[in-house]
């Protein structure tokens, strides 16, 4: 199993209430201590032999300092040297996708081939971010997929016509250092995604969900990837959850305290939730979208594999019955815990969880 | 098969020349535009009225591809000649040439042999620079129709004519035609291209490739290619507002057509 440490860069200081969060009392000062500690955290895991490092889009907000990810990963190629970058991902809707494509190349120009490309639509309260329709979401993704493959390979200038892009003449540089192009994730918590995926080859990125039902999802997404010709292997099949490892159950459970219960998993609130939902953004089946709205006690989360909690025994059964759930070859985690905490949390895991979970 | 025609009909006419009568549907003011067929054979429809409503479009029949539906003994060069003639015949001093899927090697013929009066050249799905190997996926019109629409439900019904699906026999008789190294020096011929020229490819074709597309830059001197997105091989009938406007403003602009001129203003 290839292990992944994701992070995103939050703000170490208050957080206002409501998104879009009002930056009246942002610091500069802690920003910095808050990027820097996040840089530190993922040299560390480079270091402690992470296969790869992980990053996201979020906007507008204290709980993410990486609106662009692409960015973070530019300064990543320069401070992680050997474990794979791996951007889960773009918010594809809401971006150029010939800029994508660039960033994407230059990235895997500085990083000598390192780089993981995962392409994404996004939590509900992006749309807001760049005013995009949501409903829109699917079809401006499908598009913007299409258009990237063609930017990374076509060797000769070329135009496109789309539903919702145009160019007229495209001819990228860099090119991707990996051929034909780098690896490429979609997130998979929908049917349609599952099928579209399976239909183009794309591996799988399930995030925001828990065991039974990345289950579900991973299992659809192989019968369709059958029904299309092809097998995919384990690790093209992604799964995020959050991990906490201490000397002993008990020890990591008072580590997290109360804010080891979570609530509704919805950055924006719950109105823009359910505008956005309205939309049909969510597909035909509302079960993810349920899901995220749904609060779980520490209990129910570890239960449900959203969350890999105790001591490092505990955690290595946990991550065993995960990846027999869902088959998935990839591991991407965040940790739990806040702050100065996480440093340590990080080496305990590097060293008593890592190299166990890397021979499943 | 006819299905209701619409409000403002095209004209109707067919012009006389050497050994075949062309007929032809016209319809719109400016400057003019002759569209060849391809394999959907003529037909008017949502693409063509786009088209007319700032150029004058001249839809023609391929003279070899009659009710006969067979190549005739007509050699390309003859039937590009023959189109010459009916283009002089129309009086057009000078023409734009859409040519589409089959079209292509007649429409590059008549773009060199008359290189004054053809002011820029379109090929759509072109059957030229086709690949060792290449061959039709099916000889039979109703498997072949799979392949050549993305939107079948788009597909305009051929309202002025019969039907103009083709029997098997011809389409073998065609794909043979078109094959690879059949009519050599198309590269060369593309090479002494003066117009500006524009590739189209649907992104899924299963015909023509749209990975064919990048064999043409390097061969034509001023050529464009672009993708026409959820398109297969009859791009104008999957997407013809995108065929339309994209051919449209080459049409008028030419080179300059990379160059957006449309207002990105929300509000004044």
């Amino acid at each position: 199993m290839k292990l992944s440490l994701f992070l995103i860069g939050t703000y170490m200081g208050p957080f206002p209430h409501g998104w879009p969060a009002p930056a009246a009392a942002y610091s500069p000062e802690i920003a910095q201590r808050s990027m820097a500690h996040t840089l530190e955290l993922f040299r560390l895991a480079d270091e402690l032999g992470f296969d790869w490092v992980s990053v996201a889009e979020h906007h507008f907000a204290p709980l993410s300092l990486t609106p662009n990810p692409m960015v973070l990963a530019g300064a990543l190629t320069q401070v992680v040297r050997r474990a794979r970058i791996a951007i889960l991902g773009p918010t594809l809707p809401i971006l150029n996708p010939i800029r994508v494509a660039e960033e994407f190349a230059m990235l895997d120009t500085m990083s000598g081939g390192r780089i993981i490309a995962g392409l994404m639509r996004g939590t509900p309260n992006e749309y807001v971010t760049y005013t995009i329709n949501p409903a829109e979401s699917r079809e401006r993704f499908q598009e913007g997929v299409e258009i990237i493959r063609r930017a990374w390979t076509e060797p000769e200038p070329f135009g496109w016509e789309g539903r919702y892009y145009r160019y007229r003449a495209v001819s990228i540089w860099p090119r991707p250092v990996q051929q034909p192009h780098p690896p490429l994730y979609m997130s998979g918590s929908s049917p349609e995604s599952g099928e579209y995926a399976a239909a183009n080859h794309l591996g799988l990125g399930l995030a925001f969900t828990n065991v039974p039902l990345a289950a579900k999802n991973a299992r659809y997404y192989r019968e369709r990837a059958a029904a299309h010709g092809w097998e995919p292997g384990s690790e093209q099949i992604i799964y995020r959850a959050a991990v906490h490892v201490a000397s002993t159950d008990q020890e990591a459970a008072e580590d997290l305290g109360p804010g080891g219960t979570r609530g509704p998993q919805t950055i924006g609130g719950l109105t823009l939730e359910s505008a956005v939902t309205e939309t049909g953004y969510y597909g035909r089946d509302l079960s993810v979208a349920k899901e995220r709205l749904m609060p779980h006690t520490l209990r129910e989360r570890v239960e449900l594999g959203e969350l890999l909690l105790g001591s490092p025994e505990s955690v290595i059964a946990q991550a065993e019955r995960m990846k027999q759930a869902i088959g998935a070859g990839v591991l991407d985690l965040s940790l739990a815990v806040r702050g100065a905490k996480m440093r340590q949390a990080l080496e305990l895991f590097g060293t008593k969880v890592l190299p166990r979970l890397q021979e499943l | 098969m006819l299905a209701s025609a619409p409000r403002d009909l095209p004209r109707q006419r067919s012009v006389g020349t050497d050994g075949a009568d062309v007929f032809c549907l016209e319809k719109g003011r400016g400057e003019p535009v002759v569209v060849l067929h391809g394999l959907g054979g003529l037909y008017w429809g949502g693409f063509h009225d786009l088209l007319a409503q700032g150029h004058r479009v001249l839809a023609m029949e391929l003279p070899a591809l009659t009710a006969a539906w067979g190549t005739r003994g007509w050699s390309s060069n003859q039937q590009a000649q023959a189109l010459a003639s009916v283009c002089a015949e129309l009086e057009l001093a000078r023409y734009n040439l859409i040519a589409m899927s089959f079209a292509a090697r007649v429409a590059l013929l008549q773009a060199l042999d008359a290189a004054e009066r053809v002011r820029t050249l379109v090929l759509v799905s072109p059957w030229l620079l086709l690949p060792e190997g290449w061959h039709l996926p099916a000889h039979d019109s109703r498997s072949l129709a799979r392949f050549l629409y993305a939107h079948p439900e788009r597909r305009p019904v051929p309202w002025m004519r019969a039907s103009v699906e083709a029997p098997g026999a011809a389409l073998a008789e065609i794909e043979e035609f078109h094959k690879p190294g059949r009519e050599p020096g198309i590269e060369e011929r593309l090479q002494q291209l003066t117009a500006p020229t524009l590739v189209l490819f649907g992104t899924n074709d299963r015909i023509t490739m749209p990975e064919l597309a990048r064999r043409y830059p390097p061969l034509v001197r001023d050529c464009h290619t672009i993708f026409v997105y959820d398109a297969a091989h009859e791009v104008a009938s999957d997407r013809p507002e995108a065929a339309a406007l994209i051919i449209g403003e080459f049409v008028d602009r030419r080179d300059a057509f990379v160059v957006e001129h449309r207002s990105g203003l929300l509000s004044p």
